[in-house]
């Protein structure tokens, strides 16, 4: 592999012909020094021939179906997923009936004040409340070393200024988000010791350590 | 599959986007077709046979990496110039059997694939004449790096034509020149390939 490959859409436009000169260029300059894009591109036009000469072969409904499972998550293999993937959708349901009985904040999960909730194997949900503000930390891994954090604060006013969350490693900031009516989401975080940073308006108001880890059996911890 | 509308392509996109589970069916539903036959074309693009459960679980990898965190990979597609959904949908299918093969080392014992030195060795019959006289090793050494001093162009039109092995008419059709044009630049690239090649040779003297 040669610096940055080629897309997938750049492959599909040469092959079709709808890149410019200055493109098609780039692409074989590219080609000409990369095996393994090179080889993308051959099998790529035999398929494309291949698909346009021959009927498609129907997919049998199984496939599909299988397909259409694992958009719940339910089709990943073992016992224990598919009951962490059942319990997570029960507790995210019971939240939002506590929504519809009067709680506040409707796209919110119920804050429950300075306690942690392993929701499942994948998901864990922190509480801590300070200067008047309750927040909500909810870690999900979403890889075998990745998770998302969102941060959601309760008990901010309308008239206030936002909260700026800042997540920060080895006291360097990885990102910030002013979190006004919504949460700060923090993308594909590698597990590990971070801290998150809360200031409004340069103040500070608060921080809190926590580290990312696998747990034993593959799923994640703080 | 009919052609489907940038509109609806869109609607498609952003209603997946958003995470509603709905759309996310109509999707799958919608390029489950698409994606069953490529795969199937791409084992057999590589000269294979796809045991059923291999096409299954490729499918099902297909839809997952696209639609798996909140859509990132589906969020890459742009189509800026003009290329449909199904079109990179089909690409990234290609891609994911290959990255397949790889992994399992299969992909190496296609038949297509010509050891490299063994192909280069074969570009001797254009070389001049004294490099005859050396050795294979040496030889191909040789040709590797006047390959290397080759205009990208050029030398992708040899690897295309001289180490893959495919027929003029096939490399124009890729390189989107007409077979008239491919003779020409066939002619050029070995001229400038033998060029490099005497330099080469006449620096290492």
């Amino acid at each position: 592999m040669q610096k940055q490959c080629l897309n997938s859409e750049t492959i599909a436009d040469y092959l079709e012909g709808r890149l410019g000169p200055h493109d098609r260029e780039s692409v074989e300059v590219h080609l000409a020094q990369c095996r393994s894009c090179l080889e993308d591109v051959l099998v790529a036009r035999q398929v494309f021939r291949q698909r346009s000469a021959d009927c498609m072969k129907a997919v049998p409904p199984a496939v599909t179906q299988r397909a259409i499972a694992g958009l719940d998550g339910t089709n990943s293999g073992t016992l224990w997923d598919a009951l962490s993937a059942r319990f997570k959708a029960i507790f995210l349901e019971s939240s939002r009936l506590l929504h519809g009985i009067g709680y506040p904040f409707p796209d919110a999960l119920a804050p429950v004040r300075g306690s942690k909730v392993k929701v499942s194997d994948d998901l864990v949900l922190l509480s801590q409340s300070f200067s008047g503000l309750d927040t909500e930390i909810e870690i999900e891994k979403t890889d075998s070393c990745q998770a998302n954090v969102k941060v959601t604060i309760f008990g901010t006013d309308a008239g206030q200024l936002p909260v700026r969350v800042s997540l920060v490693k080895n006291e360097r900031e990885v990102a910030s988000y002013l979190v006004g009516r919504q949460a700060a989401f923090f993308d594909a975080v590698p597990f590990g010791q971070y801290a998150l940073v809360y200031t409004r308006n340069g103040a500070n108001l608060g921080k809190y350590d926590f580290t990312i880890k696998e747990t034993g059996h593959g799923g994640t911890d703080v | 599959m009919c052609a489907m509308s940038t509109e609806n392509e869109k609607a498609l996109l952003v209603g997946c986007c958003r995470g509603e589970r709905e759309v996310q069916e109509a999707f799958i539903r919608r390029y489950s077709n698409l994606v069953y036959s490529t795969i199937l074309h791409t084992y057999k693009a590589k000269g294979h046979v796809c045991p059923d459960q291999d096409v299954d679980d490729l499918h099902n990898t297909v839809f997952m990496r696209l639609l798996e965190r909140r859509c990132r990979r589906l969020r890459q597609f742009k189509g800026k110039n003009g290329c449909s959904l199904a079109s990179w949908v089909r690409m990234l299918s290609v891609r994911t059997v290959i990255d397949h093969l790889r992994q399992t080392r299969d992909a190496l014992s296609h038949p297509s694939q010509i050891d490299d030195d063994q192909a280069l060795f074969h570009l001797q019959a254009d070389i001049p004449e004294p490099w005859k006289l050396l050795d294979r090793r040496r030889q191909t050494d040789a040709i590797r790096r006047g390959m290397d001093a080759l205009v990208p162009r050029d030398r992708l039109f040899l690897k295309l034509h001289c180490l893959e092995g495919l027929p003029l008419r096939e490399v124009a059709g890729i390189m989107n020149v007409s077979e008239n044009n491919a003779y020409s630049l066939k002619h050029r690239a070995i001229k400038r390939l033998k060029a490099a090649i005497e330099t080469d040779s006449c620096l290492g003297e």
